[in-house]
């Protein structure tokens, strides 16, 4: 049995703990404290709201301060209210005899913020890609209005503790709801061009780093080619023409395949056999098509963002009405 | 004395956190190093101070609490008005040593023992705290990250080349010669007498 074993089993009968950071008997104790820690198993996950220093009015105030927006008291604090929140805040308050609206909750505000979300997002796709198909522009609005990234981005800007909920760890549905309804009172607060930008700069700021055609699958490169060029009105089909070839009997060979439209050079790709190259010179005719290669300059953010928004707003407001 | 020899004692027994091996030296290499990064590209749209909340706890009386004493009479109130979106509490704990706990947008935390501390240290530390990220102070392995390293392609052995290559039969005439062949010093001076003659 070890020192402070012996200790706590017969209690303080003449040790003196004394000593400071390198006393004699710290080891022994923090190895005791460990072993129990292992076995007691770790704290339980805690709201911060659990800790005594929490004032969820300066919190509320203090969020939207650190967000650089002048959001409005009453809109804000009822983005963060959830309807499993509300239910049950009116029963606990019930039997105190005290009142409590059940409709004071962020359901209408989180449709409304998804849909100011959606839109918003084709209409900056359609302004920075506009040869961009429906397909394209849906698969890339799914991409960044994921639940998983957006209960990240919740978690990441200080939602994730100002959140009323029943349940406690809280989903990632119910921070991505909240995140939409803070987005519409944004917009109810201020104006829809505010809520663009908070959008820009916390939403679409995750297509960074992305490349759109690894974003949208397309399973049939050379078929879909085919459609936009007879969409397009070519009567040409590409042909394609083996430009290189390396190693090709050996395990690392590589053919360089390109595509020519009416003998005029339209793509090339590569790959390790002659298919494979053929369908990534498609790929790279749909990239030259729609824009959307490595030679397109990335989608600017902040201030250098800051002149289009207002274009970017006229074509939203044609979104917005046809969805209506 | 006795102190130097404990502190090197622990730093031999020191368990690298990154490598599941007992360091024997204290190395950069062997401790945890990452990639400089953002929470949320924070910056590239617009910047949000990552500092969430700020908790001063501090004893009344004892003396060692005396510059954060003095630093929540006199600049605590200018702190709070620069940064309204840094949530200020003050717990005073009696006979506790004083402490700031700094908590972070990606939940991180600091706690700062400032036992002693002067009152312009601890603006510096605050400074300090106010203007982290909240990540874990390790190595920063580069200074630098760009999404978009390449921006006319990446370099492969058929750029620049012409296609009449991949049709050669090798061996080849017109590839057999010196790409460029300059004009020797005896072929220019008989040059410049062809043309005064």
């Amino acid at each position: 049995m070890g020192f402070y074993e012996k200790f706590i089993k017969d209690g303080a009968k003449g040790f003196s703990l004394k000593g400071g950071p390198f006393a004699k008997w710290r080891y022994p104790a923090s190895k005791v404290i460990y072993r129990k820690r292992l076995i007691a198993g770790p704290e339980p996950d805690r709201s911060r709201s659990a800790w005594s220093n929490w004032n969820y009015d300066s919190e509320v105030y203090a969020f939207g301060k650190r967000l650089n927006e002048n959001f409005k008291d009453e809109l804000l604090r009822q983005a963060f209210i959830d309807p499993s929140y509300a239910v049950s805040e009116k029963s606990k308050l019930q039997d105190i005899e005290l009142e409590f609206d059940i409709f004071q909750n962020n359901a209408n505000l989180a449709k409304e913020g998804e849909n100011i979300c959606k839109n918003y997002i084709r209409a900056l796709l359609n302004f920075w890609y506009p040869k961009l198909p429906a397909q394209g522009v849906e698969a890339v609005v799914d991409f960044l209005t994921n639940t998983e990234s957006m209960s990240f981005i919740s978690k990441n800007i200080g939602i994730v503790d100002l959140v009323k909920t029943q349940e406690f760890p809280i989903q990632n549905q119910t921070l991505q709801s909240s995140l939409y309804a803070i987005i519409a009172a944004l917009s109810e607060s201020e104006s829809p061009i505010k809520a663009h930008l908070f959008i820009n700069d916390f939403i679409v700021t995750q297509l960074v780093g992305e490349d759109i055609n690894e974003i949208w699958k397309v399973e049939n490169p050379m078929g879909l080619l085919c459609d936009e060029l007879n969409k397009s009105g070519s009567s040409f089909l590409p042909k394609a023409r083996l430009i290189w070839s390396t190693g090709a009997n050996s395990p690392t060979a590589t053919f360089v395949v390109g595509l020519y439209l009416d003998e005029k050079f339209l793509s090339k790709g590569s790959g390790e056999t002659v298919e494979i190259a053929e369908e990534m010179a498609a790929r790279d005719a749909l990239k030259r098509i729609f824009g959307t290669g490595e030679d397109t300059a990335p989608i600017p953010f902040g201030d250098k963002a800051r002149k289009f928004s207002q274009m970017i707003n006229s074509i939203y407001e044609k979104f917005k009405n046809s969805n209506i | 004395m006795q102190v130097f020899k404990s502190f090197r004692t622990s730093v031999l027994n020191f368990v690298s956190k990154g490598l599941n091996i007992q360091a024997t030296r204290w190395t950069s290499n062997s401790q945890p190093s990452e990639f400089i990064n953002t929470n949320l590209e924070n910056g590239l749209g617009r910047y949000v101070c990552q500092l969430q909340r700020v908790t001063f706890k501090f004893c009344k009386e004892n003396p060692s609490s005396r510059g954060i004493r003095e630093f929540v009479e006199n600049d605590l109130v200018d702190f709070a008005k620069k940064n309204p979106g840094v949530v200020v509490y003050l717990q005073p704990k009696r006979h506790r040593r004083p402490k700031i706990f700094a908590e972070y947008l990606n939940g991180s935390n600091q706690t700062l023992d400032v036992h002693q501390f002067s009152r312009e240290k601890l603006n510096k530390w605050l400074e300090f705290m106010r203007t982290r990220k909240g990540d874990t102070i390790v190595r920063i392995l580069k200074k630098q990250k760009t999404h978009n390293p390449s921006i006319q392609g990446v370099w492969n052995p058929f750029t620049n080349k012409p296609t009449s290559r991949a049709v050669e039969n090798f061996p080849s005439d017109n590839l057999n010669k010196p790409l460029v062949i300059e004009k020797t010093a005896t072929e220019k001076i008989l040059e410049l007498a062809n043309k005064s003659n």
